[in-house]
């Protein structure tokens, strides 16, 4: 406790408060802008920081990405353009509430969400960091593959529809996920001698391009269909009292929800709103508005998104291992100030471990003092007049489609998935097992590998830890529960919009 | 009949990638080899395949209204520039791109005239060059004529 | 909006017309003598966080006060890294388009077989730094010291963790395996994190690393370094033999950073980055970063690092064939 008190006392100097400020200013403009995400932008701050004192230089670069995480619901709500995989599901409830006048709700509770979800993560991180690092390497290859084919699984059954069919989909994804160079053989799959395509299709391009860029063309076809009411008043920029109610449970769940799934390496990001949303869809007693403009789906993905962000810092800060790549660049700030994040941060270091903590508290109040007068600004930039909407939009996403990887490869790839993003959508085809397949494909393939040399090829290897075997029953029965369940249940041939798919709860 | 045929397309597409990824080698089970993985995601893929489509679980797609080929509509054009923005980008740069393709696509989507649509194309360009360029430092490609 | 033919003529053409003044509007400048008269780009063919990454953008911090110009480091990591080799590859020969690359983008077609450049295309200017592998294992683990290692490796089928096929530590296990006559099984990771992580959770009981990324865990205790494969002894780390320490004088290339230029730089472009890379590398600030990532500075000049590519080329290209990475 005397550490948070001393801590805090660090955080309010002048030049660290100044730094907070300033990243999380950044963090939020850039988390507004698609495709431009936390990882470049704390690149391109790095070398300012060299001559900062360690602990402005690292509260800064922690300002940048947990500032990101509250600019990320913005496009999504407004345009239904997520800036990267997280946001997805933001961008479904969000988007519906947006066009029916509420968009100021849904980004005040997104806000607010992150707020509360990015306290509870601080927290989460201050009191059980180092034992919590120790479950997050525990999950090794044989783990991993267990919990991705899982999550495969499950997801394929509980997104509505067929579930053979969304996992047909799902395979899809994985498909295009073993396209570039095999990191395991040096192997270069199905690129067929064109090299921009050693590197895969990358993830947000894709993911901008099937939502984003899809919908852009949705307008083009029929302008009257995306119409938005019109509505500026004052009071409707904020959430009702109702709305503010229900919205209390989703954000305080999804923010635990987030923050422990944030943990598991790899496909976290992903993972935690999605779960964080099937929980309360599950725990709602009106399921069937989920997809249509819930809030309670804005509250519960948004918060859950933000806590994992702090829930992916723990095995950065207990063990000194980044799990992704903001942590990568993360960790860089730290190495070239000489502090070596890990075991030792807290007893070496311990004014500066403490001192980011506290400026984590302030940013996030920062964060929220400086988005909700935000909130009335963007929700004005809805009603903007389709001319200049549509290029705007392209524009904005050409820039950051290429500033992912400088390459315009990336933006090729992400107008090629927006017009695979609008024939799915004209055949009431869902694209989210399409993304989930691309981003758990890679970690199944990897693991699977690894665990088969690690095992020697046999399955014996699967229970030779209490975790694996656990897992590995587990996936087990959902394979025969997700095949039992489709052979019971009578073949319906789907019609109708893909928004009203989503609805549908088969679980 | 012909619907038939048509519908089996994804199992032929499965049964391509499989049989290509055969080319990368298979390897055995302690030592999977790069093309193990797609080759048996090939054979999921085709079995599933057939129970989705084959079963009269397909998409509605099939039953959706064909719809007239050749004819040069809003969404065609916007993305006929969408495309066209690539190559551009590479050979012009990213700035005059996003002039011309606001300008067209601004005019595209019913604003009133060409003057309005170069003002609306002017502020956006200078907006991304500002915010990208010079804030953030972004650098924007160049294109090769210019290099 | 009505559209009909004639409205979609003119959109064309106006798209034409506006492209043909832009292009005539803007003429490329001659940069002849007084090089460098703009800001220069240093391409990093990775994603921002890695040590590469790192050590760029501390060059790039002290390299304007020897170039007289600013140096922005741009990261193209798209095409498993080849995406940044190649657009050095395609820049005008001016000198105001290096990269800072490892060897598998400076010399792709040793570790690639498609490749849309070769090391022709590019001039290699001079290295920069060393990035050491270290050979690292769990701190529990009953091996001791690097003899140990050689007496465990006498069985069969000993399982390590590497960074990523044909990367420099997969590369440098297997040159010290066969130096041993031994036969090791690699499980690959993704990049030292993934060793990182696997070291930790006792997935795997050795790794072969980089140096920097497994730094946070020897600093914690949590590994132990067996030996290290770099030209110099590491200062910070006491006691830690090299492998040329310990007698085995791999022929495999180390993980170099080295700076490129588009082929044909003007003899003049390469003296004077040359002598700015030099000046700079000694500069303390510059050199206190590195010491900080344990990474020694290694320069080597053009004509230098030019006579000892051409061994530890040909030694790479061998190995790689015999791991069957490239035909």
């Amino acid at each position: 406790m005397e550490n948070l008190v001393a801590g805090f006392a660090e955080a309010l100097q002048w030049t660290n408060l100044i730094a907070c400020a300033i990243g999380v200013l950044v963090g939020t403009l850039v988390g507004v802008l698609p495709g431009l995400g936390p990882v470049a932008t704390m690149a391109i701050l790095l070398p300012f920081t060299f001559t900062m004192s360690p602990t402005a230089g690292i509260i800064m670069m922690a300002g940048v990405y947990y500032g990101a995480m509250y600019g990320g619901s913005t496009t999504s709500i407004l345009f239904r353009t997520p800036g990267e995989a997280a946001s997805i599901l933001t961008s479904i409830d969000g988007y519906e509430l947006a066009k029916k006048g509420r968009a100021g709700a849904a980004l005040a509770i997104s806000t607010i969400g992150s707020f509360v979800a990015g306290t509870i993560g601080v927290v989460g991180l201050m009191l059980f960091a180092p034992a919590l690092a120790r479950v997050a390497v525990a999950f090794g290859p044989g783990e991993l593959l267990l919990v991705a084919f899982a999550a495969l699984l499950l997801l394929a059954n509980i997104l509505g529809g067929s579930a053979s069919r969304n996992l047909l989909i799902a395979l899809v994804g994985v498909a295009l996920g073993t396209v570039g160079l095999d990191s395991f053989s040096g192997a270069s799959r199905y690129t067929f001698g064109f090299s921009p395509l050693l590197g895969g299709f990358d993830l947000v391009a894709a993911i901008m391009g099937l939502y984003g860029i899809s919908e852009l063309i949705s307008i083009a076809r029929n302008p009257h269909g995306a119409k938005r009411v019109a509505s500026v008043r004052l009071r409707d920029l904020y959430p009702s009292k109702d709305e503010m109610k229900r919205s209390t449970g989703p954000i305080l769940r999804g923010g635990v929800i987030g923050f422990g799934v944030g943990l598991t390496p790899g496909p976290a990001a992903v993972l935690a709103p999605l779960v964080s949303y099937f929980v309360e869809r599950r725990l709602s007693k009106t399921p069937e508005r989920f997809g249509k403009g819930a809030i309670e789906g804005v509250a519960s993905a948004e918060s859950a998104n933000n806590s994992a962000c702090s829930g992916a810092l723990v095995p950065l800060l207990a063990l000194g291992i980044p799990m992704t790549p903001a942590a990568a660049v993360l960790m860089s700030g730290f190495m070239i100030h000489g502090v070596a994040p890990g075991p030792l941060l807290m007893e070496k270091h311990a004014l500066l471990f403490w001192g980011v903590v506290a400026s984590m508290y302030i940013g996030n109040a920062l964060l929220l003092v400086l988005n909700l007068p935000l909130v009335g600004v963007f929700a004005r930039a809805m009603m903007t007049p389709f001319p200049i909407l549509v290029p705007g939009i392209f524009v904005l996403c050409m820039v950051g489609a290429y500033s992912i990887n400088n390459s315009i490869f990336d933006v090729t790839v992400m107008v090629l998935f927006g017009l695979l993003g609008d024939w799915m959508r004209r055949r009431g085809l869902d694209p989210m097992p399409l993304v989930l397949g691309m981003v758990l494909g890679p970690i199944v393939e990897a693991s699977l590998r690894q665990s088969l040399i690690l095992g020697s090829g046999s399955i014996g290897w699967f229970f030779g830890s209490n975790l694996r075997a656990v897992l590995f029953v587990l996936s087990i029965f959902l394979v025969l529960y997700s095949v039992v369940k489709d052979i019971r249940k009578p073949a319906k041939p789907a019609a109708g919009p893909a928004a009203d798919e989503k609805t549908g709860l088969h679980a | 009949m012909f619907r038939r045929i048509l519908a089996l397309t994804p199992v032929l597409l499965w049964a391509a990638y499989g049989f290509q990824a055969r080319t990368y080698g298979i390897g055995s089970v302690n030592m999977p080899g790069p093309g193990a993985f797609p080759f048996g995601l090939a054979l999921v893929g085709m079995a599933l395949s057939l129970v989705v489509v084959v079963a009269g679980r397909g998409p509605a797609a099939t039953t959706s209204p064909a719809r007239q080929p050749l004819k040069i509509d809003r969404e065609t054009i916007l993305v006929a520039l969408m495309l066209g923005c690539l190559p551009a980008t590479s050979l012009f740069g990213v700035l005059p791109v996003i002039f011309v393709f606001t300008a067209a696509a601004a005019r595209l989507m019913g604003i009133r005239t060409w003057w309005a649509a170069l003002v609306v194309a002017a502020g956006l360009t200078l907006v991304v060059h500002l915010l990208f360029a010079v804030w953030l430092g972004v650098p924007l490609p160049k294109g090769s004529l210019f290099r | 909006m009505a559209l009909n033919a004639r409205k979609v003529v003119v959109l064309v053409l106006a798209l034409g017309l506006v492209m043909a003044l832009s292009v005539t509007g803007c003429k490329r400048e001659a940069a002849v003598g007084d090089y460098p008269a703009r800001a220069l780009e240093l391409v990093v063919p990775y994603p921002p966080g890695g040590a590469t990454d790192l050590t760029a953008r501390a060059l790039v911090s002290v390299l304007p006060e020897f170039l007289g110009q600013p140096v922005v480091v741009v990261n193209k990591a798209g095409a498993a890294r080849l995406e940044g080799g190649e657009y050095v590859s395609s820049a005008a020969a001016d000198g105001y388009t290096l990269g800072l690359f490892p060897p598998s983008v400076g010399w792709p077609e040793v570790h690639f077989n498609e490749t849309p450049y070769t090391s022709e295309d590019l001039t290699i200017i001079c290295r920069v730094v060393v990035h050491p592998t270290a050979i690292v294992v769990r701190s529990n683990s009953s091996i001791q010291t690097f003899d140990d290692l050689v007496a465990r490796l006498a069985t069969p089928g000993f399982q390590y963790g590497h960074t990523g096929v044909g990367a420099n530590p997969h590369v440098t296990m297997t040159a010290l395996a066969k130096a041993l006559n031994a036969e090791v099984v690699p499980v690959p990771f993704k990049g030292d994190a993934g060793v990182a992580a696997a070291l930790a959770g006792g997935h795997v009981e050795l790794g072969v690393t980089t140096l920097p990324g497994i730094l946070p865990q020897i600093q914690a205790g949590n590994v132990r370094v067996l030996a290290i494969y770099s030209p110099t002894a590491v200062t910070e780390l006491e006691g830690v033999p090299t492998l040329g320490e310990l007698g085995y004088d791999l022929e495999v290339p180390y993980a170099d950073s080295m700076i490129c230029g588009p082929k044909d730089l003007p003899a003049e472009v390469i003296a004077k980055v040359e002598e700015a890379v030099r000046q700079a590398v000694e500069h303390p600030s510059f050199k206190k970063i590195m010491g900080q990532m344990y990474t020694p500075v290694a320069y080597l000049n053009y004509a230098d690092y030019a006579a000892e590519m051409v061994t530890t080329k040909e030694a790479m290209k061998q190995l790689m064939q015999e791991l069957g990475l490239i035909n």
